[in-house]
């Protein structure tokens, strides 16, 4: 056990002064305190309005297109179906005519493979592979859509405004705004149903000027050389062609970004069949 | 720091490791002046796009009335621009332009149109023809020219002239165009100049009584073949000649009361015709010939059982083909020759298989892997069976006909059962035929019990379902190759 010292002279002095310190403290305090006023904390804030605003996914941006040209796609499949192919049709089944039988059939014939007969028709025939077909098939012309996924704004002016470019993204490219423009207004189709589809890719190179239109002639990028050897490909380069020479015709929406850009600047469009997209 | 030492800095900054001062500065230098005349221009963004065809888009194409020169030629000339029409505007990929709605008129090939009249909007043709026909009045020789132009791009895409002896050749000349268009637009050859063989049956007949006839692919010529027979099945045209194979069931000469049914050979051109089987103890059928027309594989039952043969043209050697103790019937080459798709109720209901033509193993697309002689390529999800499978000319599907639900439909699928669809929605469509580039599917439809059957066609991607006229009932299509000028 260690036993504390005993206070020694030398510290009486310094115990008195902190005595009064303290006491002088704690009167300071008792004399200021009811003078001072409270401060209301909120007088001191800077107040901002706020309004709640939903943010959407992703933006959207109103497709460039020359959209109050077009038909509605309903009103296109419809005109397309009651439209029968116009000229001189194969003759009529009334006019033509067979010789009739020379030889009267003498016994009765068996057919070695027999099929059953079907049963009648019925509504509720909705097979799961009929489902696929009423989709793929009977359904597309009229639910048409375009790269971005989206009906196009030809069909469907009352819609939600229409994305131009890829949807993840917050701002639609210069290249998604030209590519959007060869879609909505149908200047390229889908060539999903040409022969061997999947490998049928052009890539062509374009330049713009500001009064819309090429601002030189466009340039075959791949393939390098004319395919005379290859229909299939021929013909999608001509379909490719086409699409930008149909679109020229109408006028290109160019934005400003592109003119921004060091000029002269191109962008390589890459022309596929929906089948063969990239996924 | 001298100014010789700058320069050697400076020509380090450029030049990398060059460590002599005054050969640093001197090409440091150099490279400065280099630098500002040879410079690349500012590089430039890659902007890339890939443009996907979202819309299935018929192209737009005009086809004004050709011009007429010569005796006859101007009738001539209006009724062929009327076929060319019908031709293009049957097919799913094109869209003929009302030529009432032409602004311009009177067009003269020997000189470009004038392309704005053609993109005027409501009429915005992307192709047109402009042609005429020339008879000569001495030699009453016809000749018919015609050129496609690409109007938007304002160039000619293709030109052809053809001559025939006779102006009697129109009908086929305005199908030998729209070949000729279509392959141009299309990148496919043309079906148009080519003909359907078909059994021609009398509505209240017995089922299988029916006579062998043909007409042009759009209806018109339709004519018998063969005065003999009343009861012909099965007819199958040669893939690359006018040829065809058919059944017909004639009296047995030992049993008064039965019935044989024969394969024979049938040369159309020349009407020569063998006799290729006969079911003596056997009965073979659904023949059909392989790519190149040289063999012919077969189904033969015999002894209960019934499999698949090939038959070889020239030297009539026979090879039997599958063993199953199944039922094996309706079997299809594939274009290269290589494979053969048929139908086997095996796995006891009806359902499509494919085997290699050389009888080798082959590895199963959905077998994990297995290896066998023949693969299952269609499951029977639903209670489907299958039948009548046909290979494409194209190779890229197989068309079918579907039993379930209560109906009998077509649909196509691919060699290895991926991408099965239904193209048809009918009561009970069967027996499909390819057209010869592959794009088109006649086939025949019953519409109802009461109904009698029809000819019908289809583009492959379910597009474009239109009757196919016939002077009767029809059954059996079968579609043959694409003519040749002669």
């Amino acid at each position: 056990m260690r036993r504390l010292p005993p206070p020694s002279a030398a510290t009486l002095p310094s115990a008195f002064v902190s005595v009064l310190v303290h006491a002088g403290a704690v009167l300071a305090g008792l004399m200021v305190m009811p003078l001072e006023q409270p401060k209301s904390s909120v007088a001191q804030m800077i107040v901002i309005p706020i309004e709640l605003v939903t943010v959407a996914d992703m933006t959207n941006l109103t497709a460039v297109s020359a959209m109050s040209e077009d038909k509605p796609l309903e009103e296109e499949v419809k005109a397309e179906e009651s439209n029968p192919a116009a000229g001189v049709p194969p003759p009529d089944e009334d006019s033509v005519s067979f010789e009739p039988p020379k030889e009267k059939p003498k016994e009765e014939i068996k057919k070695p493979d027999v099929k059953a007969s079907p049963a009648p028709p019925t509504k509720s025939f909705n097979s799961e592979l009929d489902d696929i077909l009423s989709s793929v098939d009977k359904a597309k012309p009229k639910q048409q859509t375009n790269s971005a996924g989206v009906a196009p704004a030809a069909s469907s002016r009352e819609a939600p405004r229409l994305s131009a470019g890829d949807k993840r993204r917050m701002t639609a490219s210069v290249e998604d705004i030209i590519k959007s423009q060869l879609i909505t207004k149908r200047c390229f189709a889908d060539h999903s149903d040409m022969a061997d589809a999947k490998r049928l890719r052009v890539t062509i190179r374009v330049w713009f000027g500001r009064n819309g239109k090429f601002s030189q002639p466009y340039q075959m990028i791949s393939p390098g050389r004319e395919p005379f050897n290859d229909p299939p490909l021929q013909a999608f380069i001509t379909h490719a062609r086409r699409a930008l020479d149909m679109c020229n015709n109408l006028g290109w929406q160019v934005p400003d970004d592109y003119f921004r850009l060091p000029q002269p600047q191109y962008i390589d469009l890459e022309f596929v069949p929906k089948i063969g997209a990239n996924p | 720091m001298t100014k010789t030492q700058n320069a050697g800095v400076v020509g380090r900054l450029f030049a990398g490791r060059i460590s002599s001062g005054i050969s640093a500065a001197v090409l440091g230098i150099t490279t400065l002046i280099g630098g500002v005349t040879v410079a690349p221009p500012p590089a430039h963004a890659q902007l890339r796009a890939q443009v996907v065809g979202e819309q299935y888009i018929p192209l737009r194409i005009a086809v004004p009335d050709f011009d007429g020169t010569g005796p006859g030629s101007a009738e001539i000339a209006q009724q062929l621009t009327g076929v060319i029409r019908a031709d293009l505007g049957s097919s799913a990929p094109f869209r003929v332009l009302d030529p009432s709605s032409y602004i311009e008129r009177d067009l003269d090939i020997t000189k470009a149109p004038l392309f704005g009249n053609w993109t005027v909007s409501g009429l915005e043709a992307q192709a047109l023809v402009v042609g005429n026909v020339v008879v000569d009045a001495g030699t009453n020789r016809m000749t018919v020219q015609y050129r496609l132009w690409d109007v938007y791009g304002q160039n000619q895409q293709f030109a052809m002239s053809y001559a025939v002896p006779t102006p009697l050749n129109w009908r086929r000349l305005a199908h030998k165009v729209s070949d000729d268009i279509f392959l141009q637009l299309t990148g496919d050859p043309g079906y148009f100049d080519s003909r359907v063989v078909f059994v021609s049956k009398t509505p209240g007949d017995e089922p299988y009584r029916g006579r062998l006839a043909i007409m042009d692919q759009d209806g018109a010529n339709a004519e018998f073949l063969l005065s003999g027979f009343t009861s012909v099945i099965n007819p199958r045209f040669s893939p690359t000649e006018q040829v065809i194979l058919y059944g017909a069931y004639i009296p047995d000469p030992r049993y008064p009361t039965a019935t044989l049914l024969r394969t024979y050979l049938y040369d159309i051109a020349t009407g020569r015709q063998e006799i290729l089987a006969e079911g003596q103890g056997q009965l073979d059928f659904s023949a059909r010939f392989s790519p190149d027309g040289r063999s012919i594989v077969f189904s033969r039952a015999q002894g209960g059982n019934t499999d698949i043969y090939m038959i070889d043209l020239a030297t009539r050697k026979q090879t039997r083909m599958t063993t199953d103790s199944a039922i094996e019937t309706s079997p299809s080459f594939s274009p290269d020759g290589k494979m053969i798709v048929f139908q086997s109720d095996r796995g006891s209901s009806k359902q499509l298989y494919i085997m290699n033509a050389d009888r080798s193993p082959m590895v199963c697309p959905r077998g994990g892997g297995t290896r066998a002689d023949s693969c299952r390529i269609t499951f029977d999800g639903g209670g489907y069976s299958f039948s009548d499978p046909v290979w494409s000319p194209r190779g890229d599907w197989i068309a079918f006909s579907r039993q379930g639900g209560g109906q009998f439909v077509i649909g196509v699928l691919q060699k290895d059962g991926s991408g099965l669809r239904i193209l048809t929605d009918g009561y009970q469509d069967e027996s499909p035929t390819w057209s010869p580039n592959g794009r088109v599917i006649a086939f025949e439809r019953t519409a109802s019990r009461a109904a009698g059957p029809k000819i019908y066609s289809i583009d492959l991607t379910g597009r474009n379902e239109r009757r196919l006229p016939t002077p009767r009932d029809a059954t059996n299509p079968t579609w043959g190759p694409v003519l040749k000028m002669e």
